[in-house]
């Protein structure tokens, strides 16, 4: 069957259900006098319970928000059924007093109060049946409630051990399973003598799991006392909710008001409802009890874990406490990680820092150095220039000085041939005297070029000698 | 005059009608196969363990030069910020030209729940920031805190004021001994040690349960029989589940870090007194010296204003912006007064402050 075509025969079928009943319920509205005791406004809400079954069934199957939100726009209506009921209910048990002449308010205020008087002569009709037990400190009823949870609670467990029945030996002999079995005999044995046994010594091989199922139990026991008392304030506010209703109504109808739908009715309940519920929520009695359900909650957890162990150790299983050193040890070990990371990170930014701003300082000395050299160099050139032009004035006048002497010697050896004569440059050389070094020309000089030769080799030696 | 006129033969039309209404609306919610959330377009841009850095793609050319980062809080996941098109923070703040990054803490695994405030403040957050400074080029960032991230947010910005350029607070939680928030006075009497010890990490439902017991006729039933209305309006419902999904979508509590939380700041208040340590370092108020831009909800029941409105006494700042929002706590994002009018607030009071 399609999705669709499913929705479609629920939803007739829910219809067809509300019809029936709402006949039911018309009849019993045509005689709403208050006359006809048996004509319940009870049955408003029975056609929403027999069809809902079947929703909730397959709203089941819907699963997601959409399921979610099906599910909790039953459950709306459902506490809006139940209002309904409740107001028919409430204008049926006015009627016979107002018929009498009892003013409404009054008749309506009798009503509540007798409601109240009722509820808190009989927790039981409100209260879940373990609280109410641990009011009235029923101990047999109440281990007979609690066994009923703990054995759902270790359900799992005895089932995957179900098929090693053993005995005590086995215990004795090493298997740590047997001690289930050991525990699942204490259990039935303290079922069924649990009068005598809740104030005895714990004994026997089952006593580290005696003494955790009793403290266990007087944890649960405790849950279920503060329950009974935080449900007391809950349905302690609800009557003054009834209270400020009433007084609401009272208002609306000395303004000349009226009411005449349920809807209206309740969209007002709700907004008194939720004043007079923020007000006592914040006394300090609510925030205690709420608090000290919360905390007795949280310390059977607790206990209930202890016990948990127990099976989980029989079974070889890993505990939450084993876990949770594990992952203790894992966050600790993931916090070391990363501060190292960080620290590696940070070092290594420190690192590629200095290497740069070493960079930087070398380059700069560099550049300078470099600058500084053909600066020098240039100088040098400049010197080297000057001396050699100096050098090749120097020569020019050496020849010269030496054309005069060559002269001045010719004309001695021979004074009729002298005169006249030019003595070439080149001439001079092969005449120098003998012990002295000739005289370089220009080309032979020392030139800029060679003069950065030695230079550069002169830095190479000292950069080595550094 | 007896004012209650309610005639059952009316009574039971209407509730006839009401239940055939609930029936169709059940039907149009079955046909819905899936509840979509989360509208701008967003990429991961940077991960550490669970938690993920998210950059939201840009509506604008022109941006504002210093990246806007959301940290939101623990509880509840963030897509609240970016619900559906139309009802989204981030998209007004996009179209503003505010360049928008969010951190989403994820889902909190059994073996996390040692993971401490100071893992979630000095780490992870601490990690997102240095990453869009890196990114951005940038010393300091702008940093925008929702509800218990806006605490959050208050503390990295006391412990690292160098990093923040701007801090935006969000309905966030500042003094936290008052009376007329109700989780603030319930969580006075907790055993929160032995819950911790309990539970492990705190589980969602456990969480949501408390904050339904605030309201509980209006949350739980109410607003259920309201809605019957709208559930023939296939847009409306929509709207409706994506909500529902978002309130009931409740992460875990990491075991530690809600000790601390619980114990030192609803418990001890410390947070006001300049008593809170995180990663070994004092936190003090005095510290967040950059602009602060505090906005809280006129009628929110969850942090009432009174715990936040007086932000400006405590922080070191001279430049703090107070503004009283009307709505609850959730209305501030999805409202569309809010739509109108937040974000482009949130962006000027930027722009004005050097963005």
């Amino acid at each position: 069957m399609e999705w669709t075509d499913q929705v479609q025969a629920l939803t007739r079928a829910w219809l067809e259900a509300q019809q029936t009943v709402a006949t039911q319920w018309a009849t019993a509205g045509q005689r709403f006098s208050g006359t006809d005791k048996d004509a319940g406004a009870a049955q408003a809400t029975q056609w929403y319970e027999t069809a809902a079954k079947g929703f909730e069934r397959w709203l089941g199957g819907m699963g997601g928000v959409q399921g979610d939100v099906a599910q909790r726009l039953f459950d709306g209506t459902k506490t809006y059924h139940r209002f309904a009921e409740f107001i028919v209910d409430t204008m049926k048990n006015l009627a016979p007093p107002m018929a009498q002449g009892t003013p409404w308010a009054e008749a309506l205020q009798q009503h509540l109060a007798a409601i109240q008087e009722k509820m808190h002569a009989q927790p039981g009709l409100w209260m879940r049946p373990e609280a109410a037990a641990a009011v009235s400190a029923d101990a047999a009823q109440l281990w007979e409630l609690y066994l009923r949870q703990a054995k759902a609670m270790a359900a799992p467990w005895l089932e995957s051990v179900s098929e090693a029945r053993g005995h005590w030996g086995e215990a004795m002999a090493g298997d740590h399973r047997a001690i289930i079995r050991a525990a699942d005999l204490f259990t039935d044995t303290f079922e069924s003598t649990i009068g005598k046994l809740l104030g005895a010594p714990a004994i026997g091989y089952s006593r580290e799991y005696q003494e955790k199922l009793v403290k266990a139990f007087e944890a649960w026991v405790e849950v279920r006392k503060a329950e009974a008392v935080f449900s007391t304030e809950l349905v302690n506010i609800g009557f003054r909710s009834m209270q400020a209703l009433t007084v609401a109504v009272q208002e609306k109808a000395q303004d000349g008001g009226k009411i005449d739908s349920v809807q209206e009715l309740f969209n007002l309940w709700v907004e008194v409802a939720e004043r007079t519920y923020a007000e006592a929520a914040r006394s300090e009695p609510f925030a205690k009890s709420q608090a000290d359900l919360v905390n007795a909650a949280m310390h059977y957890r607790v206990h209930e874990r202890t016990l948990l162990e127990v099976y989980q150790r029989a079974l070889q299983l890993p505990t939450r406490r084993e876990l949770d050193d594990a992952y203790k040890h894992l966050h600790e070990l993931r916090s070391q990680v990363k501060k190292l990371t960080k620290q590696v990170a940070a070092l290594d930014g420190a690192l590629r820092e200095a290497n740069a701003a070493l960079r930087e300082e070398v380059g700069e000395k560099l550049t300078a150095a470099e600058k500084l050299n053909g600066e020098q160099d240039k100088r040098l050139a400049k010197q080297l220039t000057a001396v050699e032009k100096q050098a090749h004035k120097g020569v020019l006048a050496l020849e010269k000085r030496l054309d005069r002497r060559l002269a001045g010697l010719e004309k001695k050896l021979n004074p009729s041939s002298a005169r006249g004569t030019v003595r070439k440059p080149g001439a001079a050389k092969a005449e120098e005297p003998a012990g002295r070094a000739p005289a370089k020309t220009p080309a032979e000089q020392t030139t800029p070029t060679t003069a950065r030769k030695s230079a550069a080799r002169a830095r190479g030696n000292r950069a080595k000698e550094g | 005059m007896f004012p209650l006129l309610i005639d059952p033969a009316k009574t039971l039309e209407q509730a006839v009608a009401f239940n055939q209404k609930l029936l169709r609306g059940i039907d149009s919610i079955a046909k819905i196969r899936e509840v979509d959330v989360g509208f701008s377009a967003k990429e991961e841009v940077y991960r550490e363990d669970e938690v993920v850095l998210y950059h939201y793609v840009p509506a604008k050319k022109r941006l504002l030069p210093v990246p806007v980062l959301i940290v939101y809080a623990l509880v509840n996941r963030p897509y609240m910020v970016d619900i559906e098109q139309g009802r989204s923070m981030v998209q007004n703040l996009l179209e503003h030209g505010v360049d928008v990054y969010l951190v989403d803490w994820g889902y909190p695994n059994h073996w996390e729940k040692f993971l401490t405030l100071g893992d979630y403040i000095d780490g992870y957050i601490d990690g997102c920031v240095d990453f869009l400074r890196q990114r951005h080029g940038v010393d300091s960032v702008n940093l925008l805190g929702v509800c218990q991230g806006g605490t959050f947010s208050l503390c990295y910005s006391a412990l690292y004021p160098d990093k923040v350029k701007n801090l935006v607070t969000m309905v966030t939680p500042v003094d936290f001994h008052v009376d007329d928030g109700l989780l603030n006075v319930w969580s006075r009497q907790l055993d929160v040690d032995l819950m911790v010890d309990a539970f492990g990490n705190i589980p969602g439902e456990f969480m949501n349960f408390g904050f339904l017991m605030l309201k509980p006729w209006q949350l739980m039933v109410q607003k259920y029989l309201g809605i019957t209305s709208v559930l023939e309006d296939e847009d409306d419902l929509r709207s409706f589940l994506r909500m529902e999904k978002w309130i009931f979508d409740s992460p875990d509590q990491a075991g530690e870090a809600f000790r601390q939380f619980l114990k030192d700041f609803y418990q001890g208040n410390k947070l006001i007194k300049g008593e809170v340590e995180i990663g070994g370092r004092r936190v003090d108020l005095k510290n967040v010296t950059m602009p602060v831009f505090n906005i809280y909800a006129t009628e929110d029941h969850l942090v009432p204003p009174s715990s936040s409105k007086d932000l400006f006494q405590f922080v070191g700042s001279r430049d703090v912006t107070t503004l009283p929002f009307p709505g609850g706590h959730i209305g501030i994002y999805v409202s569309s007064r809010a739509q109108r009018e937040l974000a482009p607030q949130v962006a000027e009071w930027l722009k004005a402050r050097g963005n």
